[in-house]
This record gives structure tokens, sequence and C-alpha cells, in this order.
């Protein structure tokens, strides 16, 4: 794409996919699958390139659609039978940190986002519900839901909640 | 250590192991792109076509007639209308500058050991190179192998002062950083950061640095 407007575009590919990649996989725990869901947010955003490039934040758009599919895919493993889902079980030993990963495996799709997106990306819970089109309040419940399911499974101790 | 620091510890570090391929992803998603514009213009051609010739056929008006001539191929390579939002060039031109961070540069702005061991490496140089264009920055530099990213990238402007403000598009704690700048002959002074910034943002962006083109 040598137009303006194809250089703009992969500039924001180049900027925004290894980040994106990287949230996704936190999710999904796979990075093949990973890509394909930023791969696929990011060729959407090229689909509507004319109207999101004149948004503030063209990645954010990008970031929103890449976090639902990435909802629905764990949903649709979820709703698999057991062998399909073994099938396709991402090994997660080999990570740095095995237990988180595990630990954040065992949450429901909204609060895994959820807690991706806070503590990996640092987006404030008003965004977060942006994000996965929810309300603020309850992207609180998720997090706070999921910070003592995850104190639990890491052996660790409880703070604050997050405002 | 409460589960906020565990998590965003383990986040971090279980994310340092994906390396994105990102460049074969790019040319896949413009390969796909190139082939729906081709479809979407065969069947637009093709439709337009249809539309003709049923039209001659309710009316009748193209019996005894030859077949019309076929439309041309709508030119897919023809430039699409330029987005508005181009962000223009400030006070600092288009240029590449390079600096070089030191250990003891590092230790003197507080940045924790295990950071500078992380980001510095054992030979305590740490080379960075940033690109200034468009009203775009790209950092780079070799910031070693185990943190998830080799640099950063996002947009400057300009305050009302002057300043530099630079907002990251791949790391929100390093974004909205604002900077009062001064060119001198081919160095580049960053003299000072506001509020925002954690000590290795301080090192990477404060200091002098040469121009490179």
């Amino acid at each position: 794409m040598g137009t303006p407007e194809g250089r703009e575009y992969d500039w924001y590919f180049r900027a925004c996919f290894p980040r994106l990649t990287r949230t996704v996989y936190l999710m999904v725990h796979d990075q093949t699958l990973a890509e394909d869901i930023a791969q696929e947010a990011l060729y959407r955003m090229l689909r509507h390139w004319r109207t999101v490039s004149a948004y503030d934040r063209p990645e954010a758009w990008a970031r929103r659609v890449a976090i639902r599919v990435a909802v629905r895919e764990i949903q649709r493993r979820a709703a698999r039978p057991g062998k399909e889902q073994l099938a396709h079980h991402a090994p997660i030993e080999h990570l740095p940190d095995p237990d988180v990963a595990s630990a954040v495996a065992e949450l429901a799709p909204m609060q895994r986002a959820a807690v991706v997106l806070f503590y990996w990306d640092d987006l404030p819970v008003r965004e977060i519900a942006e994000v996965l089109e929810v309300s603020e309040s309850t992207v609180k419940q998720h997090l706070h839901r999921a910070r003592h399911r995850l104190a639990v499974s890491l052996g660790e101790e409880v703070g604050e909640d997050v405002r | 250590m409460s589960v906020d620091e565990r998590l965003r510890a383990g986040l971090g570090r279980n994310a340092s192991v994906v390396v994105p391929a990102g460049e074969a992803r790019l040319v896949a998603v413009r390969r796909r792109h190139r082939r729906r514009i081709t479809a979407m213009t065969v069947g637009g051609v093709g439709a337009a076509a249809a539309t003709v010739v049923l039209g001659f056929t309710l009316v009748g008006g193209g019996a005894g007639r030859s077949a019309p001539e076929p439309l041309p191929p709508a030119d897919s390579s023809a430039p699409l209308p330029t987005v508005t939002q181009d962000p223009g060039t400030g006070p600092i031109p288009d240029s590449t500058w390079r600096k070089v961070v030191t250990l003891e540069q590092a230790q003197d702005l507080g940045v924790p050991s295990a950071r500078i061991v992380r980001d510095i490496g054992d030979d305590g140089r740490l080379p960075l190179e940033l690109r200034l264009e468009g009203g775009r920055f790209t950092l780079t530099g070799d910031f070693g192998g185990a943190v998830a990213q080799t640099g950063d990238i996002g947009k400057v402007t300009y305050d009302e002062a002057g300043r530099l403000v630079v907002e990251s598009l791949t790391c929100a704690a390093c974004s909205d950083l604002t900077l009062t700048w001064r060119i001198e002959d081919s160095r580049l002074e960053i003299t000072r950061m506001g509020a925002r910034g954690g000590p290795m943002t301080r090192a990477v962006w404060l200091g002098t640095w040469q121009r490179a083109d």
C-alpha cells in the first residue's frame, strides 16, 4: 500500500500488532491463536480505515475488536467437548510464570480480559468498561472476584480493591 | 507479596516470551485486503453489466443490436482519497538521533538494579536511536532479549509552551511525557521531563542526543 493512507495504516499495524498479540496471548495462552486474533482485528481496522483513522486513538478500536474476538474464542473453546478441548490445550509449563498463567486460565472469559487489561495493559477501569462494553461497576466486580480467586490460587494476599 | 504485584510481574514475564511475526502478518493482511477489493470490483462490474443487459432485455432494446462494449475494469491501484488526519511535523524537524544510556546515568536516576541488569545488560551500555518523522516517533535500542519489546513507538505533539509531548502506543506507563528540549548544532538536549515517567523512562529520554542523519 504505497498511498499515504496505506503507509499510515502500515505504521499503525507495526505499532499495534506486537502489543495486541501479547495482550491476547495472556488471555488465550496460544501464540498462533493470539496472532490470528490480532491480525483479524487489524484487518478489520483496515477495512474500516477511512473511519477509524479519523479517531483519536485507532489502536483502541483494534484492541476492542481483538478482546471481543478473544473472549468469544475462549467461550467457544470452553463449550467444546472434553476431548476437543484437550486437542486445543496450549502448554503453559514453559512460561516464566506458569502459576500465574494457570491461575488466569481458570478465570471466566470476561474476568480474564479485565485482569489482563488492568494488570498488563495498565488500562483504567473506565477504558476497560468501554472495551468490554459493560459498566464500570461490572468491571470492578470482575476485578474484585478475579483478585480473590487469583489470591487463593497463587497463595498471595489481597490488598485494597481497585478504584 | 500482594496478588496485584504478583499479577503485574507474572503477566509481564509471560508476555515477554511472545515474539510476534509482525511483518509476515502485515503481508497477509494486505494480501487479504487486495483479494477483497478485487472480488468487490469484479462483482460490481458483473452486477453493473447484468443490470445493463437486463435493462435492454426488458425494454426490448437489445433485439438486433450488437452486444454492448464490456465495461473497462476498475483501476484497483488508483489511490484512495487521502485521510485528512495527517500529523504535521513540529518544531523539531524530521530527523534521527542517537544516544547511549550508561549504567552510571541509570543509577543516578534511581533505576532499580534489577531493571538495569535487564534493560542495559552486562556491558553497561544501552545504545538508542530516536527517529522523529511526520509527528511520530520510533525509539529502538538493544534492550536485551528478556523484555517484551525492543523500543517504543508513538506520536509526538507540542504543547503551548513548545514542549515535546510524547504519546506512546505501546506503553501506557511511558506515555503523555512532557519534555523540555533545545537543539544546539547537531545535538538535541532533552533537559526536563514532566511528572509522568519512571526512572528508566527518564534514563531513556533525558540527556544529549546526537544527530545521526
